[in-house]
């Protein structure tokens, strides 16, 4: 009895039902006063239950525990750490406000998401070996790569790096823990709510627009097109709430002597991606609100009856999503300045290169979103001005890409699986940067937009980008995080065969969308059939290897050798605590006293733990 | 276990910057609120001032009437702040009765509001236009909104004596919170019912 | 003294690279050229590729060679060298990018500017109006005054500038003809403009490339079982004569429609 009260999952059940079924008959209440026709609207009242439900659960999980004592006057004590640590598997599934629980529990629940992803990428890969239709219908194919791309970007890849960031960078600061750790915690608990409302589409029809969901289409598709909204603006407010968090975190809880320019790079991406997620992801939850409206309320927004602009909508939802892209890959340009230089024994060449390069991507990112609807009927005028701005978004990405090419030279390389990762992702990256060149020049664009071309472009950065730097940051931290080694062997096999898979995979796509294959169809000309097959089959290879990755995961999480405090040799803070790190981090506050990369410095270090006393000591250990 | 926990919990000073962590989250959340208003305000840009689509029936938009609404607003953001004023002074029913005020003015523009709506020619299902029009007004009423609750909650708490002269960024926020709301809406106001072009004349 | 050691191999790796961006040039696969814009676009595309095998050529063999070169041995505890930087070759790698977005920038825009002909199409060429609707095409020849129905093929002239008008009458839809290197989409709620010369006779394949709902996988004329027709591109005398004839086609319907008119009527 007790447990349903107490804030935990079983809580969440009754709290969200309740909040749900209230808001309902409000609504219908409001209705009947209203004198709206019919008092019993369904879809209206459906609506009104998930985003109730939403709050319900978050009610029930513990976000407001805290705060309403507060309110009516009751002593809070700042240090009640009760929700604080995890102490028994048990923890991972409470709300818990310890950054690290915290961390673990978005990188575990979002890679769960990653799989399904790629499992609906499966499917309709399946379908695609061979011209003709063999497995799915027009309607589930376009349901399958909407939810694919959907899940994929926004409650995958946006979300992970939040978790790699949650897990590392107090660590990195030195500090205790984020700056508001029940907003962390309540950002968290929001995405298995926007996951559960996108997945649920499919009860009602799923949604069938792309991830890109543009009006008129998506006035059309059924209802499972308002969840996919309401989903997207969820999953928007949490990756909003982190990255308040990490600003504040970044800005204020710097450990004494960590100037700004003693940051980890890392520190340095995710201040400018936060930054980017502050100003830029409103614009997607506008987008879709609007649309939504369109769909639920009957405004006239994006429709041909009322006078609307399709068009507008594609300036609001490319003015977040294509800041977004650099969301999706700045954090991991930080993973890699961590991995290459400490796997390669050598300082990050050009710090302060890099260091302002992520801000330039930012700051040039704005200005770019019109490249996406080159051919979609926007103000000719606007065309040549963003070819100018998305072609100088190479040159601080060239920056990086150099500096890390000049951290490998003269180092000592060891070819961990993280640095080979980290490796590849250079070169699957620079294939991706230059097609991406290539897109940004009109008329080229113009030639072949919505082809197979573009999806060849946007895996090689997302995969071949992004997905390499977030295995590469796995297996760096994963003694950090675990206390125990990873299986090299089973990493290095994960390696190849996802680097090579995903070259077969993604590479022939070129051909295909030059060729005249556009996106987002089940079925293709005959032409294409063998060079196909050659993609799905790759591609159940590219699939297969992450369980690879899964069985290396789990398998070492438990019987892995005792990997130690430092078994990178790393300067930056996390390595100087134990693996895993105390649940408070820091015994005592550290200081730090130098760069973070000062390899082949005679016993440089970057900062360290003044000795803490010694009863103190004995308990972290405990 | 907890008291165990409790007790390990270090002491950590941060590198200091001496700013204030809980009002900057609050304000750099509020550029994100900023944002949210930013989309609305691109779209009404792109119709209104692009397309040039005016409202539906080339309806009047009441600026005159409106500007009475704008000033309430406005004054209640002065009432908020003589509640940190009050509170300096250690003054708490002062505290409250500015909270008091600022709330009733606030419930007051929002009542307007409404009435606003209800005298309109037209629906947010009345062309494209319409539907901005009561989208940007009602996003701005729901902050609004919101900070009514807030400015409750605030009384709540002014009643149980907890705010300090030392120690009130709960207070602080929430009137930061309505400046925000404030401001956005001398913004709404002039480029909705001000600007050139967008108030069409009565026919 | 270090760039002693990097200058040969940079060199290397530009001829390396270079090899790279001949096979790539060598084995490009396009569709055929069909019109006048397409042979402008595909040197665009030569130049990428010239380019970008160089600079693909160089990352992996700095990289590759690097990571030889520089490997660790079996419990190595060697650290690399203590270098933070170096000015110099910083501004070189900043400034040899820019040279080429400043290329890149040249090309696109001359393309863009020279290859629109819409308003010589407007002049002299046809004027074509293209509605997308769920799932086909429709064409209206606005000089000529004919307003083809549903599931109609789009007949054009060789050799002249077609201006196109797009819009839609329910979803968005991309008009693309990957022969002729040319796309645009048509939206609901406004009129795109589009020009090309076509400049091939023969039948080109038409794709619908915007997602437009169910029936997108079909509005493309070279799927198997496809309704939707090809482009023709026909000779200016054949089109002359396919103009009379639709012409005398539409005033034969519409007499016949006259006479049930009147029959019923009377
Ligand atoms: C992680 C995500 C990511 C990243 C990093 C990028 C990076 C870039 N993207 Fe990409 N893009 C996407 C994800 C991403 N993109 C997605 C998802 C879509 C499709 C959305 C959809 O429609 O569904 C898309 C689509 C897309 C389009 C629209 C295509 C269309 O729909 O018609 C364009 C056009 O300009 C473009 C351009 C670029 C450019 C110029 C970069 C640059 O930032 C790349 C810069 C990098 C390099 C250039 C390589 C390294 C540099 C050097 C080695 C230096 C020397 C190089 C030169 C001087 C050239 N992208
Ligand atoms: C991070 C982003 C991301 C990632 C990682 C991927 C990964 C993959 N993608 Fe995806 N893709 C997108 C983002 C991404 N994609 C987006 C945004 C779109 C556009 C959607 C749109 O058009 O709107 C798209 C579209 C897209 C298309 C085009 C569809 C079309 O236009 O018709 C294709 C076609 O081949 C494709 C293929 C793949 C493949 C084979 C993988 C592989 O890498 C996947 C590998 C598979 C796995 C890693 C999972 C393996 C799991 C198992 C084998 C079983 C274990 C499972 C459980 C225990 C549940 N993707
Ligand atoms: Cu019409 Cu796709
Ligand atoms: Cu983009």
């Amino acid at each position: 009895m007790t447990t349903a009260l107490k804030p935990n999952l079983a809580r969440c059940i009754w709290t969200s039902a309740l909040f749900a079924v209230l808001a309902m008959l409000v609504a219908a209440a409001v209705r009947q006063i209203l004198g709206m026709d019919p008092v019993v609207q369904w879809s209206t009242l459906v609506v009104v239950a998930y985003i109730f439900g939403a709050v319900g659960f978050i009610v029930g999980i513990g976000g407001f525990d805290y705060w309403w004592p507060w309110i009516i006057g009751k002593d809070i004590d700042p240090h009640d750490h009760s929700q604080h640590g995890a102490y028994s598997w048990r923890d991972y599934f409470k709300f818990n406000t310890d950054h690290k629980v915290i961390g673990i529990q978005y990188i575990v629940f979002t890679f769960i998401m990653f799989l399904i992803g790629g499992m609906f990428a499966m499917i309709f890969r399946a379908e695609l070996a061979n011209p003709g239709y063999q497995v799915l219908s027009d309607e589930q194919y376009n349901a399958l790569i909407s939810q694919h791309g959907v899940i994929m970007i926004f409650v995958f890849l946006v979300p992970v790096f939040a978790g790699i960031g949650n897990y590392v960078i107090p660590l990195m600061l030195g500090a205790p823990d984020m700056a508001f750790p029940r907003v962390n915690a309540v950002s968290f608990w929001l995405l298995p709510i926007a996951s559960f409302t996108l997945l649920s589409s499919f009860a009602f029809g799923s949604f069938d627009t792309g991830w890109t969901g543009y009006p008129t289409l998506s006035e059309q598709s059924p209802f499972g097109g308002t969840l996919f909204q309401i989903g997207v603006i969820i999953a928007g407010s949490s990756s909003i709430a982190t990255a308040v968090n990490f600003l504040v975190t970044i800005v204020t809880m710097r450990a004494p002597g960590m100037t700004l320019f003693r940051m980890p790079l890392l520190v340095w991406a995710n201040l400018a991606t936060s930054a980017l997620v502050v100003a830029a992801t409103p614009f997607v939850a506008g987008a879709m609100f609007m649309a939504m409206f369109d769909r639920e309320m009957g405004t006239n927004f994006f429709t041909i009856a009322g006078g609307g602009s399709a068009i507008a909508y594609q300036h609001i939802f490319w003015f977040y999503s294509h800041p977004a892209v650099y969301i999706m890959v700045l954090p991991g340009f930080g993973i890699i300045s961590e991995v290459i230089a400490t796997h390669s024994r050598k300082p990050v060449f050009g710090y302060r290169a890099v260091a302002f390069s992520s801000a330039g991507i930012a700051v040039l990112g704005f200005s770019v979103w019109a490249h996406h609807m080159f051919a979609s009927g926007m103000a000719s005028w606007l065309r040549v001005p963003i070819m100018i701005s998305t072609l100088l978004i190479a040159i601080p990405t060239g920056i990086k890409i150099f500096s890390w090419l000049g951290t490998v030279w003269d180092g000592v390389v060891r070819l961990t699986t993280a640095n080979l990762f980290a490796l590849g992702f250079i070169i699957a990256f620079t294939i991706g940067g230059l097609s991406g060149v290539m897109l940004a020049v009109v008329p080229f664009d113009v030639s072949i937009t919505n082809s197979y071309f573009i999806v060849a472009h946007f895996h090689y950065v997302l995969f071949g980008g992004s997905i390499l730097t977030i295995f590469a940051g796995f297996y760096h931290w994963f003694p950090k995080v675990t206390g125990r080694m990873y299986n090299e062997r089973l990493g290095r096999l994960h390696f190849w065969i996802v680097f090579i898979a995903l070259n077969v995979t993604f590479f022939p796509m070129h051909y295909q969308g030059l060729m005249g294959m556009p996106r987002r169809v089940a079925d293709y000309a005959p032409e294409f059939g063998w060079s196909n097959t050659l993609i799905s089959v790759a591609s159940f290879a590219l699939g297969a290897s992450t369980l690879i990755f899964v069985y290396n995961m789990i398998h070492s999480a438990r019987h892995g050798k005792p990997a130690g405090a430092n078994p990178w040799g790393g300067l930056t803070l996390e390595w100087l605590l134990s693996s895993p790190p105390p649940v408070f981090n820091f015994p005592v506050t550290p200081r730090v006293i130098g760069g973070p990369y000062r390899f082949g410095e005679e016993g440089a270090r970057h900062a360290i733990i003044p000795e803490p006393e010694p009863a103190e000591t004995e308990k972290v250990g405990a | 276990m907890s008291a165990a926990v409790e007790h390990n919990a270090p002491e950590v000073q941060p590198y200091r910057t001496g700013l204030n962590p809980n009002l900057m989250g609050l304000i750099i959340f509020l550029v994100s609120e900023l944002a949210l208003f930013g989309a609305f305000f691109m779209y009404y840009g792109h119709m209104r001032f692009i397309g040039k689509v005016d409202y539906p029936g080339a309806f009047h938009i009441p600026a005159n009437e409106t500007s009475i609404n704008t000033l309430i607003l406005v004054l209640s953001s002065f009432t908020a702040e003589f509640a940190l004023l009050a509170l300096l002074k250690r003054h708490n029913a002062g505290v409250f009765f500015s909270l008091l005020a600022t709330f009733i003015l606030g419930s007051i523009f929002l009542g307007l509001q409404v009435h606003e709506y209800m005298i309109l020619g037209f629906t947010p299902q009345d062309t494209a236009v319409g539907s901005i029009f009561f989208s940007l007004t009602g996003l701005h009423g729901l902050h609004v909104f919101v900070g009514l609750v807030l400015l409750l909650l605030a009384m709540i708490r002014t009643c149980t004596h907890k705010w300090t002269p030392e120690k009130h960024t709960g207070l602080l926020g929430i009137s930061v919170y309505w400046h925000f709301v404030d401001i956005v809406w001398v913004i709404l106001f002039t480029v909705v019912y001000c600007l050139p072009g967008t108030v069409t004349a009565p026919a | 003294m270090k760039n002693l050691k990097v200058l040969p191999l940079a060199i290397i790796g530009t001829v390396i690279g270079a090899v790279i961006s001949v096979i790539l040039i060598v084995t490009r696969t396009l569709p055929m050229q069909a019109s006048e814009q397409a042979a402008n676009i595909d040197y665009l595309y030569i130049f990428f590729l010239a380019f970008s095998g160089i600079i693909f050529g160089i990352v992996t063999l700095f990289l590759l060679v690097g990571v030889y070169r520089f490997r660790a041995r079996p419990n190595d505890q060697r650290e690399g060298k203590n270098v933070h930087g170096n000015t110099g070759l910083e501004i070189l790698w900043t400034a040899i990018p820019f040279v080429i977005v400043v290329a890149c920038v040249i090309g696109g825009w001359y393309v863009l500017a020279k290859d629109d002909v819409y308003a010589a199409g407007e002049k002299s060429g046809q004027k074509i109006h293209i509605i997308g609707y769920q799932f086909g095409w429709k064409f209206d020849y606005m000089n000529e005054e004919i307003a083809l129905k549903e599931e109609a093929e789009l007949v054009v002239p060789v050799g002249q500038p077609i201006a196109f008008e797009l819009t839609s009458n329910d979803v968005m839809h991309a008009f693309w003809v990957p022969d002729w290197r040319f796309q645009m989409s048509t939206l609901p709620t406004q009129t795109n403009y589009a020009s090309v010369t076509p400049s091939k006779i023969g039948t080109f394949d038409v794709v619908c490339a915007y997602l437009c709902g169910v029936g997108h996988t079909g509005m493309n004329s070279a799927v198997e079982g496809s309704i939707i027709p090809q482009v023709r591109v026909v000779s200016q005398a054949d089109f002359d004569k396919w103009v009379a004839e639709r012409k005398a086609a539409l005033a034969q319907e519409a007499e016949q429609a006259d006479q049930t008119t009147t029959a019923e009527a009377a």
